[in-house]
């Protein structure tokens, strides 16, 4: 692969920092892609050190819902592939895994609803109920703390601006701190750029691979 | 004195390389102008052969690649020759592990420079400074003899004065920063 001839000592080295933040016996394949630009991939190695991988004011189970979260929301495979290897090591189950599924989608069901609401420009439909049914928020495995944090990262990426207050409303009357929420926002933020970096690449790949 | 934002003194001072011990590269001579263009952080500890030192110089040790990655020069300094910090480390299972250079200040030249020479008994203060590319000191704390200082924190300085400011995106060695 002409990718892997082309890691210089730099890209190389953060590839196995981050590796080794995680972990895991290998990072995705396709993370190989990051060494194109090893400036990136050290922002990303050093956020993600910072705040997907180990734990600070968030815990390193709740950080991994979070991340994951995030990178079904971006459809990563590469990242959902790393984040459900990792998260055997922090000990989430299989059920937990399906349930960070179920509530990141109900957040788009719901964000839809809220986004439309607000966007709308008006408050003819605020007396309007919303009859939507959402028993996942309640009947998961996750506590309501650990839901509050994936609604917040999910309805922050779906730019719902009452989902957003609503829920750190909510986070904070759970006791979660002002930290831990800028936290939970730290750690999507680096898995989306990570992801985001990923898909572009493909998308420039036909290009870039003609120059080498 | 130094001060913040004021230029870190120039010096040159003799170093024992840990990692080179035995060859003739383990003792060497170290300049300011060798580390112009890079961040690097350089901490002062009272004496070789006592204990907070080991547990201080052993516990950033640890977290050496911290400091890689963030591209900052670890260093430490005490008033000690090359040839007691090399007895020393010879001496101490975890210290033989060292991976950073150890400065000789045995004229207190670079002690009293930085502003912490305790000069009726010719030891550092435990001071610990972050230079910058530019040579300017960013950030100190200095404590008196009896306290060790937290590695996390220091890192958590760094990481502050490296990702909070407004860096130009090209920034180049000796370029004025947008602070």
């Amino acid at each position: 692969m002409t990718q892997t001839q082309q890691l210089s000592d730099e890209a190389a080295r953060s590839l196995e920092r981050l590796q080794e933040s995680f972990g895991v016996d290998s990072l995705p394949e396709s993370f190989v892609a990051y060494g194109r630009s090893p400036v990136f991939l050290k922002d990303l190695m050093m956020n993600a050190r910072k705040y997907v991988a180990g734990s600070g004011a968030i815990d390193q189970r709740h950080r991994t819902l979070i991340a994951l979260a995030t990178a079904l929301h971006a459809k990563s495979e590469p990242w959902v592939e790393l984040l459900t290897k990792y998260s055997q090591q922090v000990s989430l189950d299989k059920q937990e895994l399906i349930d960070v599924n179920a509530v990141a989608s109900t957040n788009y069901m719901y964000n839809t609803f809220f986004k439309f609401r607000h966007l709308s420009g008006t408050d003819r439909f605020d007396g309007m109920p919303v009859s939507l049914r959402a028993h996942t928020f309640t009947n998961v495995s996750l506590d309501e703390a650990t839901c509050e944090l994936i609604n917040i990262a999910i309805s922050n990426l779906n730019a719902c601006e009452p989902c957003v207050s609503g829920h750190v409303t909510k986070a904070k009357q759970l006791g979660l701190t002002d930290q831990q929420l800028l936290e939970a926002i730290q750690c999507a933020a680096t898995v989306y750029a990570g992801t985001q970096f990923l898909a572009f690449n493909t998308m420039l790949r036909a290009e870039l691979d003609d120059e080498s | 004195m130094v001060g913040i934002a004021s230029s870190a003194p120039e010096f040159e001072c003799e170093f024992y390389d840990r990692t080179k011990d035995g060859a003739d590269e383990q003792f060497g001579k170290l300049s300011d102008k060798d580390l112009k263009g890079k961040w690097y952080c350089l901490f002062f500890y009272p004496l070789d052969f006592t204990f907070v030192c080991p547990t201080e110089l052993v516990a950033f040790n640890e977290k050496l690649e911290d400091f890689e990655d963030r591209d900052c020069e670890l260093l430490a300094a005490s008033t000690d020759s090359v040839y007691s910090h090399k007895g020393w480390c010879d001496s101490h299972e975890d210290l033989a592990k060292l991976r950073y250079r150890l400065l000789a200040d045995t004229t207190h030249s670079l002690a009293d420079a930085f502003g912490v020479l305790k000069s009726d008994a010719g030891v550092a203060y435990r001071g610990i400074y972050l230079v910058d590319p530019n040579g300017d000191v960013r950030w100190f704390a200095v404590h008196d003899m009896s306290v060790g200082r937290n590695v996390d924190e220091v890192l958590r300085v760094l990481d502050a004065l490296q990702t909070d400011k407004l860096c130009p995106c090209n920034w180049q060695p000796g370029e004025e920063t947008l602070s």
